[in-house]
């Protein structure tokens, strides 16, 4: 009788198109069991990054890659890694699943769907870093914890793992403020110095990293840094995880390589359901663009280019039907109240500018002269003052709105808000009991 | 070399100090836009808004801010030092 001998590591074929992080849900429609992911992705194989100069390699691998994190500031991973690295005392992970942003549920389907992933990238993450603790970071109550946790059970680790279970609320999974929770309990955001890569969870460097960020990485590691930029663009390799969401056939999350067009990334959710008139990118705390921006390629520098950025990697489609300064009035009173309160300019500048962009939307603001400008102001003086960058996104999404909707603005202030400013909100944020669903 | 310290046409620069406000502890007192005006505003909530670099001309009074910040919200950091 002949014994079949294991497959080595390089018998697998790494996943070749725009399926990488959801290619085993996009084959079978169900989350892979550990076997079978270990089937289609092979070892992990972190043997070969062995000893100091093996850990280097696996940094360099990862610089060489373009590796950009996907939590919203895009900072390269490589760089990150190494700063961890090089700082003094034993280093601890992160891993940030908690996905704060309503607009975005490509975290939580990836735990879903691909945990395997992420514990890997996680472990990578450590080696490279010499971390001896990883904690894994969801909001409390998030249903896919139980499956990510399933997940860690089954990987052999000499690392102290955990998984946190992180109280709801927008600033609560910024970097800092999960730093400050795995150390303090307390889920707010601190002031910055120090970053988490000198001083992280318990005065220990950290590496803090989003939770497709780290499934990147397993397949960097096993895979190499060429293969990673295979797809994408010179500035944004590889492919992005994103959370389409309004006016489109089929709302979920879809896995597009970067350099696709928003157009592209709507097809990929089954396309608009009529016509558009303006998309929200990269989050709540992102950028409305005109409709022809269906143009304009997912990437850095291309939505850098027209005033944008990738935040999140969520993609909304405004109909015609719906008043876009209506829908950005609700947003901005959502991001006031969602301040951690503790920086004035947050705190009290939010719910100011909130009021004034309401009574811009509603109408109500045609009799007052002062509003427009008082929030020009406002807004001027609210940015970036604050400990976290939460402030700063409700600024982007503001201004965004009066160059996106400037035609409705000039109707409204002339005492004519449109047709659709008292219909119900096109946002699925402020649709309550939405649920998640998937797009393949 | 472009050090704070650094020289440029070889002239040796004295280096920029600039004040920096942590915004958590900033409990809008107020008492540094009254020692230093030069260097900070104050929102329209009473928040201190740092609107320029310290000059030698007013150092004295950007180290009485500091001291007099009844939350230790303010500091003097040099221009460059990461901080």
């Amino acid at each position: 009788m002949t014994r079949r001998a294991p497959a080595p590591v390089a018998a697998v074929d790494p996943p070749t198109g725009r399926w990488r992080l959801l290619s085993g849900w996009a084959g079978s429609g169900r989350a892979e069991t550990y076997p079978e992911h270990l089937r289609r992705y092979g070892d992990l194989a972190l043997a070969s990054y062995s000893g100091p100069a093996g850990r280097d390699r696996l940094i360099a691998t990862v610089t060489a890659s373009g590796l950009r994190g996907r939590g919203g500031a895009g900072f390269p991973t490589g760089r990150k890694l190494a700063a961890v690295a090089a700082a003094r005392g034993r280093a601890v992970v992160v891993g940030n699943g908690c996905e704060g942003e309503p607009s975005s549920r490509k975290d939580r389907i990836l735990a879903e769907y691909a945990p395997h992933l992420i514990v890997e990238g996680a472990l990578v993450a450590a080696h490279a870093v010499g971390a001896d603790e990883m904690n894994l970071c969801m909001h409390e109550g998030a249903p896919s914890a139980g499956r990510l946790a399933e997940a860690v059970a089954q990987h052999r680790t000499r690392l102290k793992v955990r998984m946190a279970a992180v109280p709801g609320g927008f600033v609560a999974s910024e970097e800092s403020a999960l730093v400050n929770f795995l150390t303090r309990s307390d889920a707010r955001p601190t002031s910055k110095p120090p970053r988490a890569f000198e001083s992280g969870v318990n005065g220990r460097p950290t590496y803090v990293g989003n939770f497709e960020s780290l499934a990147n990485l397993a397949l960097i590691a096993r895979f190499g840094a060429e293969w990673f930029r295979a797809v994408g663009t010179a500035d944004s390799p590889g492919t992005a995880l994103v959370t389409v969401d309004g006016a489109v056939r089929s709302p979920g999350v879809v896995e597009v390589a970067y350099g696709a067009s928003l157009g592209e990334v709507l097809d990929a959710a089954g396309g608009a359901t009529g016509g558009l008139q303006a998309l929200l990118v990269g989050g709540y705390a992102g950028h409305w663009l005109p409709a022809a921006a269906t143009t304009v390629a997912l990437s850095h520098a291309d939505l850098a280019a027209v005033g944008a950025a990738v935040g999140v990697g969520s993609v909304i489609a405004l109909p015609a039907n719906a008043c876009g300064l209506v829908e950005t009035a609700l947003v901005l009173r959502y991001l006031a109240a969602q301040s951690a309160a503790q920086c004035g300019p947050c705190m009290f500048g939010l719910p100011a500018v909130a009021a004034d962009f309401a009574a811009l939307a509603t109408g109500a603001g045609a009799a007052d002269p002062d509003v427009l400008p008082r929030l020009g102001r406002r807004l001027g003086e609210v940015d970036g003052r604050g400990a976290c960058a939460h402030p700063d996104g409700a600024v982007r999404l503001a201004q965004s709105a009066l160059r996106t909707f400037r035609a409705d603005l000039a109707e409204h202030l002339a005492g004519r808000p449109c047709t659709h400013a008292r219909s119900m909100p096109a946002l699925p944020l402020l649709q309550p009991g939405r649920g998640v669903v998937m797009a393949r | 070399m472009s050090t704070a310290h650094g020289t440029r046409g070889g002239l040796a620069q004295p280096p920029v100090w600039l004040l920096r406000v942590d915004p958590i502890l900033c409990r809008a007192h107020g008492l540094c836009a009254e020692l230093v005006p030069e260097v900070v505003d104050l929102d329209e909530w009473g928040y201190a808004k740092i609107h320029g670099p310290v000059t030698p001309l007013v150092q004295a009074e950007a180290r009485a801010a500091v001291a007099a910040c009844p939350t230790l919200a303010l500091r003097l950091v040099r221009q460059g030092s990461g901080e």
